[in-house]
């Protein structure tokens, strides 16, 4: 039985129960859900909202090799979803999701699920541009590619 | 290769002209040459079929005159009555200096005119500055009118480059175009963007280049025909 995998960006609010009932299968106990989430306090420092630009077409063949790695070092976890939202985000609203699906969750569900957000932060071309009271400005990130990434 | 001594050991056409003597140099035939065509680099914009394989190994800048030591031969070519230069390559318009050395030519003593022979890629930005500093004749090398036959022999092509995030804002567009070789390395990419656009060179510097949707780096080679994008580094996901 092939597991299912969905990779997608989109621009709509994402929908984590749908998520998850597109992940599970009758052999999966266990489902780990992680979302990033627009924080609206940093310290001091306040954000009123992000916008996050993709380039779409690296970012969908990124997202698919995130899961082939996932899958690769997690090879008991049955389902696999990516899924970065783009757009205009509001506090609190889910920016991207990593949902995984496993018989048990001891089957490293919750270790793929981390691994699958590290890598995607890493190695997806999709960047935000912070809105604060004062102004906004591009956040850049700091992980450099390597050959084999 | 040229080799000279050291500037301030080479006197030794400065001295004779000193003691009042004119020298002049002559060919085996007793015609008196005066005419020096001065090759300022091997590096060319352009990759000719004719002229250029497509990787082409530069000699290191390193093993070429430095700008004094040029200025010094040419002092030297001056005193013995030179009194004609054209500049030719490679393309003498990529080596940095340019404008500076028409400038030291065009006051030597002796200089009656300078040329260059250019395939006028930089003239655009260059011709100016070029005249002022003392240029007074160009020759352009254009192998054909007829674009179908250009592309055949200078099978140099518009690159597309998208541009996000920082970049896109800065650039003030999604994509930029830039006339390139047929294939270059990413190194050379970068380089020649940020000649294209200097506002923007320590971005780039610091950028990462999709080739085709795969991250790439400075020594892997791109096509004109690929898909190239410069980005920052990512900062999707949730931080």
């Amino acid at each position: 039985m092939t597991a299912p995998t969905i990779i997608r960006l989109t621009s709509d609010p994402l929908d984590l129960n749908a998520l998850q009932a597109a992940v599970t299968t009758p052999r999966d106990g266990a489902v780990v859900i992680f979302t990033g989430t627009v924080r609206g306090v940093t310290g001091t420092e306040q954000t009123v909202k992000l916008e996050y630009e993709a380039y779409t077409e690296m970012a969908l063949e990124k997202l698919r090799q995130v899961a082939d790695e996932m899958r690769s070092r997690f090879a008991l976890i049955h389902g696999v979803a990516l899924v970065q939202r783009v757009g205009v985000m509001q506090v609190g609203e889910p920016t991207a999701a990593v949902v995984v699906s496993a018989g048990h969750r001891s089957d490293g569900a919750f270790e793929a699920a981390r691994y699958g957000i590290d890598r995607l932060k890493q190695i997806v071309p999709v960047w935000k541009k912070e809105t604060r009271p004062d102004g906004s400005s591009w956040v850049e990130g700091d992980y450099v590619p390597t050959r084999g990434d | 290769m040229l080799s000279i001594p050291e500037a301030d050991t080479l006197t030794l056409p400065s001295s004779i002209a000193a003691a009042g003597l004119v020298v002049k140099t002559h060919d085996a035939f007793g015609r008196h040459i005066h005419y020096l065509r001065v090759s300022l680099t091997d590096r060319c914009n352009l990759r000719c079929v004719y002229c250029m394989p497509e990787h082409m190994v530069f000699r290191p800048s390193e093993d070429l005159l430095t700008d004094r030591e040029l200025c010094t031969v040419l002092e030297a070519m001056s005193s013995l009555s030179f009194d004609k230069y054209r500049l030719t390559g490679g393309e003498p318009t990529v080596r940095p200096g340019v404008v500076e050395i028409v400038r030291r030519i065009a006051s030597l003593p002796n200089t009656r005119e300078v040329a260059m022979t250019t395939n006028g890629l930089k003239l655009a930005r260059l011709a100016q500055p070029l005249k002022s500093a003392g240029l007074q004749r160009v020759n352009i090398s254009i192998d054909s009118l007829d674009p179908v036959k250009f592309k055949r022999t200078v099978p140099c092509a518009t690159m597309v480059i998208k541009l996000f995030a920082t970049l896109k804002d800065r650039a003030g567009a999604g994509e930029i175009t830039l006339q390139t070789p047929a294939t270059l390395t990413v190194g050379e990419l970068r380089a020649a963007l940020a000649a294209a656009h200097p506002g923007l060179s320590e971005l780039i510097a610091r950028s990462i280049v999709s080739v085709n949707r795969e991250f790439a780096f400075n020594e892997d080679v791109v096509r004109a025909t690929d898909e190239v994008a410069l980005f920052p580094p990512v900062s999707g996901g949730a931080a």
